[in-house]
C-alpha cells in the first residue's frame, strides 16, 4: 500500500542479505524493491546484512554493490567496515570508488568501542570522503537475544560523544529511542552538531517520542527509516502520518533531510 | 486524519479492538487522565474503535489492597470514557481475595476477563480456583508472557510465563480461554510458535515492541489466523502497522483485528 502520494520517500535504514539468526524475507535487492515499490519508497539507503557477521565485512560490501547495481537510482550503500580489522583503509577507499554512500558501523559486533582510537581513525576518514557515519542502536531486540548474539547494544549517549568527539563528521543514528525532557542538555548537544535521528524505533503517539524531536532537536534533523527487513514497513509510515505536524516537516522527515544528507555520496553508484 | 486502510477492510459491522492496553496511575495513586487522552487520540488516528485494559503491571508479592486500586482506576477510566474503554480485572492469584475480586469487576462490573502478571507461572496449582472460575464463566485469562534471553530481564523478579507454561495449562484445563500476551513482547517468539501448536486452545495477542517482519505471518502459518487477536501493549503504530503488513485475505485480517476477540467475549456466560 503506499502511504503518502506527494512525499519523496527515502528510507535511511534497510538491509540486503542475510541474517544468521533468523530467516528474513524479502531480503535480497528485488525483494527491498518490491517493497520500496509497495510503498512508494524513492530510495533507501541499505547496507549489508551479512557484513554484520562476517569476519571480513568487505565481502559482504562487495556483494551489496553486486546486487544493487542493476537498479540505478534506487539505492545509497552504507559501506560496513570494521576498524578493528586489517585493511579497513583499503576497503573504505574500494567502496568509495564503487559508489558507496556512507560508513556503517557495529562497534558491538566487531568488538571496539565506538569512543577509541580505531574507530576514531575510521570516523575521520569517513568524514574526509564526505560520508556521513551511520550508527545503529541495535541490531535486534537484546530480549529475543539468538544465544550466539550479541549482548552489547549502542547507547544514544556514547554515539552523541562519537560525534563531539569529531565534530566534522556527520551521524546518523538508527534503531534508537532518544527521549528526554525539553530541558535535557542532551539536545542542546546534538544540535550543536552534525547529527541527525531516525525515527523507526520512537512514536508519534502516547509516549510521542518523535514530537519531542521535532521540538527539541528540529525536524530538519529527522529521518526516516523502516528497518526492513528486519521490521515490518508499516509503523514507519503511521509514525510520519499522524505526527502533530505540517505537510513541510512531514516532507523533510520522509525524504528531504536524507536527501541532503546521503545525497552528496553515490557519485558513481546511480544517483538519478 | 483519515484512517485510509480501513477503507480496504470489510470492518463496516466489526470493530478494531486492542484486546491488550493498560491505563495507568500517577504517583498519588489516581488515574492519569493524560494517559487515557493519549490513548483514545492514538486510537483516533490509527482506527482503533476499542481498548480492553488493566493498570500497568505490577510485579512482586502484590497484595488485594494494591491490585483493588488498580482495578478502580480502571473502572474510573471506563465510566468517564466508556466508548473507549473496557476493563481487564488484574489480581495476584496468590492473594486470598483474588476470587472476590473477579467477582467483583467481572460479574457486578462488567470487566471482560483476568489480566495476570508475573506473580506465578500460568500452570502452578495456584491459579487452578481462578482458572475454573473462568472456565465456569465463559471468561479469558490474558497474561504477561514471553521467552526472555537477556540477562536483564531474566534478572528481573517474578516467574514470566512461556508458551510452555500456557502449553501445560491448556491440556490440564482445555476449555480455559488463555491468552499468551505480546508475541512482540521481545522474547524469542519463534520458540512460542513452536510450542503452541501442542495447545490448540491458546491465544496470542500481537503486542509489543517487536515489530519483526513475518512474525505475523508466522503466527498465523504456526496457529491459523483464528488464534491472532490484535494488540498494542502500548506500542501503537507499531501495533497496527504489522497486522497490515501480514499477508493475509481482508477478510482474514479483520478477524485479527477483532473479530476473533469478539468471539471471545461473545463465550461470556456470566
Amino acid at each position: 500500500m503506499t502511504y503518502f502520494e506527494d512525499l519523496n520517500i527515502i528510507d535511511v535504514n534497510a538491509f540486503i542479505g542475510n541474517w544468521a539468526f533468523r530467516r528474513l524475507r524479502h531480503n535480497d535487492a528485488a525483494g527491498v524493491l518490491g517493497m520500496m515499490d509497495d510503498f512508494g519508497i524513492e530510495r533507501a539507503c541499505v547496507a549489508s546484512a551479512d557484513a554484520i557477521l562476517y569476519r571480513d565485512c568487505q565481502a559482504g560490501n562487495e556483494k551489496l554493490y553486486e546486487e544493487t547495481r542493476l537498479a540505478p537510482g534506487r539505492f545509497w550503500l552504507y559501506a560496513t567496515l570494521n576498524p578493528a580489522y586489517p585493511g579497513w583503509e583499503r576497503d573504505l577507499a574500494r567502496c568509495a570508488d564503487l559508489g558507496f554512500s556512507a560508513l556503517r558501523l557495529y562497534p558491538y559486533y566487531h568488538g571496539y568501542a565506538l569512543n577509541g582510537p580505531e574507530a576514531g581513525a575510521l570516523i575521520d576518514a569517513a568524514a574526509a570522503a564526505g560520508w556521513p557515519v551511520s550508527v545503529p542502536g541495535r541490531v535486534v531486540d537484546m530480549r529475543q537475544r539468538h544465544w550466539m548474539d550479541t549482548t552489547e547494544n549502542l547507547s544514544v549517549e556514547e554515539t552523541v560523544e562519537a560525534a563531539e568527539a569529531h565534530p566534522g563528521a556527520t551521524f546518523v543514528l538508527t534503531e534508537s529511542i532518544v527521549s528526554a525532557p525539553p530541558d535535557d542538555p542532551l539536545w542542546a548537544r546534538m544540535r550543536a552538531l552534525d547529527f541527525y535521528v531516525e525515527i523507526s524505533r520512537m512514536s508519534s503517539v502516547l509516549r510521542k517520542e518523535t514530537q519531542a524531536l521535532v521540538e527539541s532537536l528540529g525536524p530538519e534533523r529527522i529521518l526516516f527509516g523502516t528497518g526492513f527487513p528486519f521490521k515490518a514497513p508499516s509503523p514507519a509510515f503511521l509514525k510520519v502520518q499522524v505526527l502533530d505536524a505540517d505537510e513541510t516537516v512531514k516532507s523533510q522527515i520522509a525524504g528531504l533531510n536524507a536527501r541532503k544528507v546521503f545525497g552528496n555520496g553515490g557519485r558513481k553508484h546511480g544517483d538519478g | 486524519m483519515l484512517w485510509f486502510w480501513r477503507g480496504n477492510l470489510n470492518l463496516e459491522n466489526a470493530m478494531v479492538i486492542d484486546c491488550h492496553m493498560h491505563v495507568r496511575g500517577r504517583e498519588d495513586g489516581s488515574l492519569s487522565e493524560e494517559w487515557c487522552e493519549n490513548t483514545i487520540e492514538a486510537g483516533e488516528l490509527l482506527g482503533i474503535d476499542l481498548f480492553y485494559v488493566s493498570d500497568l503491571e505490577l510485579t512482586g508479592d502484590l497484595r488485594y489492597e494494591s491490585f483493588h486500586a488498580a482495578n478502580g482506576r480502571v473502572l474510573e477510566a471506563i465510566n468517564r470514557w466508556p466508548d473507549w474503554f473496557r476493563g481487564w480485572c488484574f489480581v495476584n492469584p496468590g492473594d486470598p481475595r483474588a476470587l472476590d475480586e473477579v467477582t467483583q469487576r467481572v460479574r457486578d462490573e462488567g470487566f471482560a476477563g483476568v489480566k495476570l502478571y508475573n506473580q506465578y507461572l500460568i500452570d502452578e496449582p495456584v491459579q487452578e480456583p481462578l482458572i475454573e472460575r473462568c472456565i465456569e464463566w465463559g471468561i479469558p485469562i490474558l497474561m504477561h508472557a514471553g521467552r526472555a534471553c537477556d540477562e536483564e530481564t531474566l534478572q528481573r523478579p517474578g516467574r514470566m510465563s512461556d508458551a510452555s507454561h500456557f502449553v501445560a495449562a491448556a491440556k490440564r484445563y482445555p476449555e480455559a480461554i488463555l491468552i499468551e500476551a505480546h508475541i512482540g513482547g521481545g522474547g524469542d517468539w519463534e520458540w512460542a510458535l513452536k510450542c503452541l501448536p501442542d495447545a490448540p486452545s491458546v491465544y496470542l495477542d500481537t503486542a509489543g515492541s517487536v515489530i519483526d517482519e513475518w512474525m505475523v505471518d508466522r503466527c498465523v502459518e504456526a496457529l491459523g489466523v483464528d488464534r491472532l487477536l490484535f494488540a498494542t501493549d502500548m506500542t501503537m503504530e507499531g501495533g497496527v502497522g504489522k497486522v497490515l503488513d501480514a499477508n493475509l485475505t481482508e477478510e482474514e485480517r479483520g478477524r485479527v483485528l477483532g473479530g476473533n476477540f469478539q468471539a471471545i467475549l461473545d463465550r461470556r456466560k456470566v
